[in-house]
């Protein structure tokens, strides 16, 4: 096992250091350098090339991504210049929204998810199968947005039951741990729109699973020996089959961090996400270069994370 | 990630056979299966109707008409006007032409870079596979939406722009699918009988190996579409795709992100969402039942 999440690490290694060349690039790519948007009319170009001499941007390109690999791997991202601080500062004020949109969102998902696909499994071929199927597909089809819009004009607008944007309420100074529940009133209608799509999804994962396990001969020697339903479903085989619904929630933890991009925009949550779309509309390539990169990252700790999480729970897998 | 074991596929069980029977219980299944057809026809319709778009209303698609703007349907505005006084089912049509202009164009180019990367790194194998899998698990760990985004904004937002985007980060998953059928299909004795007889590698993966993968391939193509249909919405209501004046029906949508279109005018962003929900729809359910008539097993 050891060895596994050993190998399974120095395996990541080449793929984040594609994912740094691919930013750095991206970077590369964008028009003009901080130095463009210096509008100081007592700045000479002469000035302008040597402030761009100093700090290495004329350097060979080469060089100059070998030095900012070393500064990202010191944590340094770089200093936003429309957010007037550091990159990663603002990763870390940003992360706080978006990680509790998306981890209420994450529990509600599997709240519904598991329960109904485990439901429309063992009634394969049902009305009730075949309308869900339905309902899922309808869940997968739905854009974010439109959805999002369509939530804050009913249950915001018209109905007036939830805010329709934003974290806190303005003017209700409640430090941290006290807020917590004006800010899950604030983001409990994003998180059940983000729900619908991803719950969607898991249904059909957790139905496919379980359909798979319930026609194994060890659920039927266990109803053969006189379990009671409840106990073979539940006890034995969800059991087994939640092992491959594993990938889909490591594939989720990216999710937690970036969440919805659009839905932060619609919702108007200030998060990473919202960050990364401001940043972008204000050139902001540190920003963007930051947050795509810590994103990506994530990315690859998600698989990792879902990799070992696998071979722990199910012993049927080797790795060697 | 433990290895995935590929399931054979019975011999002759998909029209990748390329037998007219085997066609015919193809279309015979997917005939029985009523959502599906149902699916077709509004995926047809929708399609019809974008690209008669010119023909079918009497406005023009652009022409402002201020004394006219924000107006609820009504005189000779099926679906009124939006904030322009433009005619919205004028734009809501020619917006189709766009929107699945951009999800087809984009997926086409995310199967033919797929089945390129795929069939060179499942037949040659070795060192390339490798690079060729390493360099897929790189761009599978880009976030998606924010790469798209970070390079739709360098590209600058054109229509073209955003189908080259969305293609160009697309196509992983067509690689893998290709890789894993060519892997699983390449020692078969057939293909040893065409090596034998003198075929070149290139008319090898051509002739005999590709046409035997792509039952998947069209699977996850049409699943693509509704994707990227969604994903081009997506870039155009952030304003980073589709420009004005040319109407998508992401960015006609962007007009609800204003407090009073959002609540007074329904007419101005309903119809496009409900299109853009209607159309992936239908292709979702028709990919579906595609996979399900090919072979049920693949479900």
């Amino acid at each position: 096992m050891g060895t596994y999440v050993a190998r399974r690490l120095v395996q990541a290694i080449p793929i984040l250091l594609g994912i740094t060349v691919i930013t750095f690039g991206l970077a590369k790519l964008m028009p003009g350098d901080p130095f463009t948007t210096l509008l100081n009319p007592h700045v000479t170009a002469a000035d302008l090339a040597r402030m761009r001499q100093v700090h290495g941007l004329l350097d060979p390109l080469p060089i100059q991504y070998w030095n900012w690999l070393k500064a990202i791997l010191t944590g340094n991202l770089g200093v936003s210049i429309s957010f007037q601080e550091p990159v990663a500062e603002l990763i870390r004020e940003r992360v706080g929204p978006t990680f509790t949109l998306s981890f209420m969102s994450l529990l509600m998902t599997l709240v519904v998810s598991v329960p109904v696909g485990v439901y429309v499994a063992v009634r394969q071929y049902s009305l009730v199968d075949y309308a869900l199927s339905i309902v899922t597909f309808m869940g997968i089809a739905m854009p974010t947005f439109f959805l999002g819009l369509l939530a804050i004009m009913l249950i915001s607008i018209k109905l007036g039951w939830l805010p329709p944007s934003g974290v806190v309420t303005p003017g209700l100074h409640a430090p941290f741990p006290w807020n917590y529940g004006d800010v899950v009133k604030h983001l409990f209608l994003p998180a059940l729109v983000l729900t619908f799509g991803s719950a969607a999804g898991l249904v059909r994962y957790v139905r496919s699973s379980m359909l798979e396990v319930i026609r194994q001969d060890f659920v039927r020697t266990g109803r053969a020996k006189g379990l009671d339903e409840r106990s073979v479903l539940y006890r034995h085989a969800l059991r087994n089959a939640l092992i491959p619904v594993i990938t889909i929630l490591g594939l989720q933890v990216p999710y937690l961090f970036s969440g919805g991009i659009i839905t932060e925009y619609v919702f108007v949550v200030p998060g990473i996400g919202l960050a990364l779309y401001q940043g972008i509309l204000a050139r902001d390539y540190p920003v963007v270069m930051g947050i795509t990169l810590f994103l990506s990252v994530l990315v690859v700790i998600g698989n990792l994370l879902a990799d070992v999480l696998y071979a722990l729970v199910d012993p049927r897998i080797r790795y060697d | 990630m433990p290895e995935v074991r590929e399931t054979p596929r019975p011999e002759g069980a998909g029209p990748g056979a390329a037998s007219e029977s085997s066609l015919r219980v193809f279309v015979r299944r997917f005939a029985r299966n009523r959502v599906a057809v149902a699916a077709v026809v509004v995926f047809v319709l929708v399609a019809l109707l974008a690209i008669f778009a010119p023909w079918l209303t009497p406005w023009d698609r652009d022409a402002p008409n201020l004394a006219l703007h924000d107006h609820a349907p009504g005189q000779g505005h099926l679906l009124g006007t939006d904030g322009l006084g433009r005619d919205e089912l004028t734009r809501l049509l020619w917006g189709g032409r766009v929107s699945l202009l951009v999800g087809v164009a984009s997926t086409l180019i995310s199967v033919v870079i797929g089945i390129v990367v795929g069939s060179a790194a499942g037949f040659f194998g070795g060192w390339l596979d490798n690079v060729l899998m390493r360099v897929v698990d790189v761009f599978i760990s880009l976030p998606q939406l924010a790469f798209l985004i970070v390079v739709a904004a360098i590209l600058g937002p054109s229509v073209w722009h955003t189908i080259l985007v969305i293609g160009v980060l697309g196509w992983t998953g067509v690689a893998r699918i290709v890789r894993g059928e060519i892997l699983s299909l390449r020692e078969r004795e057939y293909v040893e009988a065409a090596r034998a007889l003198g075929a070149k590698s290139f008319s090898i993966v051509m002739r005999h190996l590709l046409p035997n993968a792509m039952a998947p391939v069209i699977v996850s193509a049409t699943l693509g579409v509704a994707g990227n249909v969604i994903l081009e919405a997506s870039l155009s209501f952030l304003g980073l795709g589709v420009q004005e004046p040319i109407p998508s029906w992401g960015n006609m949508l962007q007009a609800a992100t204003n407090y009073r279109v959002l609540v007074l005018y329904w007419w101005e962003w309903i119809p496009p969402g409900m299109m853009i929900f209607l159309t992936t729809l239908s292709i979702y359910l028709v990919g579906d039942a595609i996979r399900d008539a090919w072979d049920p097993r693949l479900k």
